[in-house]
């Protein structure tokens, strides 16, 4: 469990009001200078072009090190920062990039039902530690169009966040079929077999989570990177190239989660046989490759797409793009599978013995 | 006519192919070996690579009797003008979608044929596993392109029924027609050579079950030498291990890190080297068991080379390879999977009688499958039609 200070990052006069009379820190703009409200003047540092954007460059190699300069500058000032952030401004992308790059819990405020649909918005919503509304009608609005579980931020000076446990690390086992299933906002499916064991990676937090649900956030584009600086040239690539094409990842809620979830796996020994791709493909399909290179997994891809692919060239694009996913996978679900068909195929999938023909 | 020009009068066939072996750069020996076959059965060729700087004039070198053009990209089109006034056939391997076009459009397509060996005409995402998820979502948009293009030549060269279109295997000619959607009118299915007398065959005793032998490029994940190698871990830390003897050889940008582990191990000889088809054929009469794993191959010519030498295998049933092998001659446990590898691996420790009879079948397959007459014998036949 540790303590964080909250700190405001807003130019609206209700809600900066609303956090002083809790005792929280704002940041107030003025012009190109961020300064403490409250505090000395001249403790001000210089804010590179707004908004913080990855798309507009944002942590190119032009400005990555000035806004690694306003967070370092955060933290000199503020003991254990915790920005709080409207998901509609600015700074959203800022929270979720300190979240990527330093492990800091961010919070949102809100001035009515932001726009849920957008990418970056719903990773602020998804990941955000919780919600800090002024208005209280906010929430009412919030409510009726999300249907995912928030919790407001505790109306103290300091926010206490509590330790979240991952499960345990489970290596490979002799005569277990170990599954990894993936999925961006789904929840976790029920096989009755004792040689099956089950984990679930999800970036929803689950109040009701099992055992072995691991929770890996959705930090959208800032997700590309681990650390401080310019995004990794690789990162950079990839997202210039999601500009180019009609459909991409980037245009889907999750669709840069992949990048989180190899990176938590890639700090763990977890062992799986067989991984359990579902969801929106263009969230989780390419994680087969993970699999494949870091267990030798067998992939079973279990798309659902509630995406509405209007043009030719979108539907042309989606229609390569599959092609490319069921040459990476081993097994492509219909939807007609039923609970014991997955059994028996997880059961082949796991099934390592060489077998003298 | 250019100096190249003048030789072009008296020729049976012309080779056009990207890039030809050198004393100095390995790669593309296939095509060497059926030159020298087709002057070996008395046709009159030249070959020519396209590996010069554009600006040079046209260089030539020569393999044995062979002569070897090189000549910049640019000058092809000229150079097939040349050659269509005569009456050599032209035999393109692995040609860009620009060759494809100048092919096309400078040599009557009945004395076109054109060879696929792999990549040229393959969807890489087949393949995606040879890069990481960070590599491939980065080059993702100029793969995508590449995609594209070569499709498209190649629809192009498809629908000319005239030209000939030389696969390697029937899963190769399968893949593309998947893949690109078309079907050449006009195809062939012609397997690389694999010379026998070079890999001369020796039926394996049992008690070599335990000499296995590593030998493949690590360019590319899909040569699958690390499923081998993890296997080999796998069995190291069960007894028994230290009664086998392994050698592990090759080169590539995998190969360090992939034999990291392995190298603590006394009875593991590692070596980072390329090796000659001779140093191959030596290594693989020092062994008994040749592990082949792979993800991807449109024929396995390494495998077939090891089984000319009579070789027990262990391979992987994927791509192309259950039309080159069967349990006769391979153990062939699922792919990608180093638990299964190293099972594959400890079946044959355990039941060292199968190899004779894996020895002989495998040598005789690959001499009927892929020798002289089933290859370079049916290329010639195809050169002769070409060239009436």
């Amino acid at each position: 469990m540790t303590y964080r200070t909250p700190v405001l990052i807003s130019d609206d006069p209700i809600a900066e009001r609303a956090a002083q009379l809790r005792g929280w820190k704002v940041l107030l703009r003025d012009e190109q200078l961020l300064r403490f409200e409250g505090l000395d003047h001249a403790q001000t540092v210089a804010l590179p072009p707004l908004p913080f954007s990855i798309d507009e460059g944002s942590l190119g190699a032009a400005h990555a090190h000035s806004w690694d300069n306003v967070l370092n500058w955060l933290q000199k000032h503020i003991h254990r920062p915790m920005l709080v952030v409207a998901p509609d401004e600015w700074a959203a992308e800022l929270a979720l990039w300190a979240a990527a790059s330093r492990g800091w819990p961010f919070g949102l405020w809100i001035d009515g039902a932001p726009p849920l649909h957008t990418p970056s918005v719903a990773a602020c919503m998804l990941s955000a530690e919780g919600l800090f509304a002024p208005k209280p009608e906010a929430l009412e609005a919030l409510r009726k169009r999300w249907k995912e579980p928030f919790t407001e931020l505790p109306d103290t000076p300091l926010v206490r966040i509590a330790e979240r446990r991952q499960p345990t690390v489970a290596p490979r086992q002799e005569g277990i079929t170990r599954v990894l299933v993936v999925s961006h906002h789904g929840r976790m499916p029920e096989l009755d077999a004792g040689d099956i064991e089950l984990d679930f990676v999800t970036a929803l937090r689950h109040p009701d989570a099992g055992e072995r649900e691991h929770h890996v956030a959705n930090l959208g584009a800032p997700g590309l990177t681990s650390g401080p600086g310019p995004l990794p040239s690789w990162a950079a690539a990839a997202l210039s190239s999601d500009k180019e094409r009609v459909v991409a990842p980037s245009d889907h809620i999750g669709g840069h989660w992949r990048w989180r979830v190899e990176d938590y796996f890639d700090g763990r020994g977890d062992h799986y046989d067989v991984v359990w791709l579902r969801g929106e493909p263009y969230v989780t399909a390419e994680f087969a490759l993970y699999a494949k290179r870091r267990w030798y997994a067998r992939v079973i891809l279990d798309p659902h797409s509630w995406a509405r692919y209007e043009t030719a060239d979108e539907r042309e694009q989606v229609g390569y793009d599959m092609a490319g996913w069921k040459m990476m996978a081993d097994v492509v679900l219909t939807g007609d599978e039923s609970p014991e068909d997955i059994v028996a195929l997880i059961r082949e999938l796991g099934d390592h013995e060489f077998h003298a023909s | 006519m250019t100096t190249l020009g003048a030789e072009l009068g008296s020729l049976d066939f012309v080779l056009i192919t990207p890039s030809y072996p050198k004393p100095w750069r390995s790669g593309g020996e296939f095509v060497r070996t059926r030159a020298r076959g087709y002057l070996a059965a008395g046709r009159r060729g030249i070959v020519i690579e396209q590996t010069l700087r554009e600006g040079r004039e046209p260089e030539t070198t020569t393999d044995g009797d062979l002569n070897v053009w090189n000549i910049p990209p640019s000058m092809l089109p000229a150079i097939l003008d040349d050659v269509s006034a005569t009456s050599a056939a032209v035999l393109a391997h692995s040609p860009a979608p620009t060759t494809i076009d100048a092919l096309l459009e400078h040599v009557p397509a009945h004395r076109l044929a054109v060879w696929f060996h792999g990549y040229e005409v393959r969807d890489y995402r087949h393949l995606a596993g040879n890069n990481t998820s960070q590599e491939l979502a980065a080059i993702r948009n100029i793969r995508d392109q590449q995609n594209r293009t070569r499709f498209a030549a190649a629809a192009r060269l498809f629908a000319e029924d005239a030209a000939t279109v030389v696969f390697i295997s029937e899963f190769q000619r399968g893949l593309v027609a998947r893949d690109i959607g078309v079907t050449p009118g006009n195809y062939r299915v012609i397997p690389n050579h694999i010379d026998a007398t070079a890999f001369r065959a020796r039926v394996r005793r049992p008690e070599e079950a335990t000499k296995l032998l590593l030998l493949r490029s690590f360019s590319e994940r899909n040569y699958g030498n690390d499923i081998a190698l993890r296997a080999l871990e796998i069995l190291a830390a069960e007894p028994g291990f230290d009664r086998l003897d392994v050698t592990v050889r090759g080169f590539g940008r995998h190969f360090a890190d992939e034999t990291t582990k392995l190298r603590a191990f006394p009875n593991v000889t590692v070596e980072e080297r390329y090796s000659s088809p001779i140093e191959m054929a030596v290594a693989h009469q020092r062994h008994g068991v040749y592990l082949c794993p792979t993800r991807f191959d449109t024929q396995g010519v390494m495998l077939g080379e090891a089984m000319a030498s009579g070789m027990a295998t262990i391979t992987n049933p994927v791509a192309a390879i259950p039309e080159f092998t069967d349990a006769s001659c391979s153990l062939l446990p699922r792919a990608d999977d180093p638990w299964a590898f190293a099972g594959a691996i400890r079946h044959l420790v355990e039941n060292p009688d199968l190899l004779p009879d894996m020895s002989t079948a495998a040598a005789a397959r690959v001499r009927e499958q892929c020798g002289h007459d089933a290859t370079i014998g049916r290329e010639i036949d195809l050169i002769r039609g070409l060239s009436a």
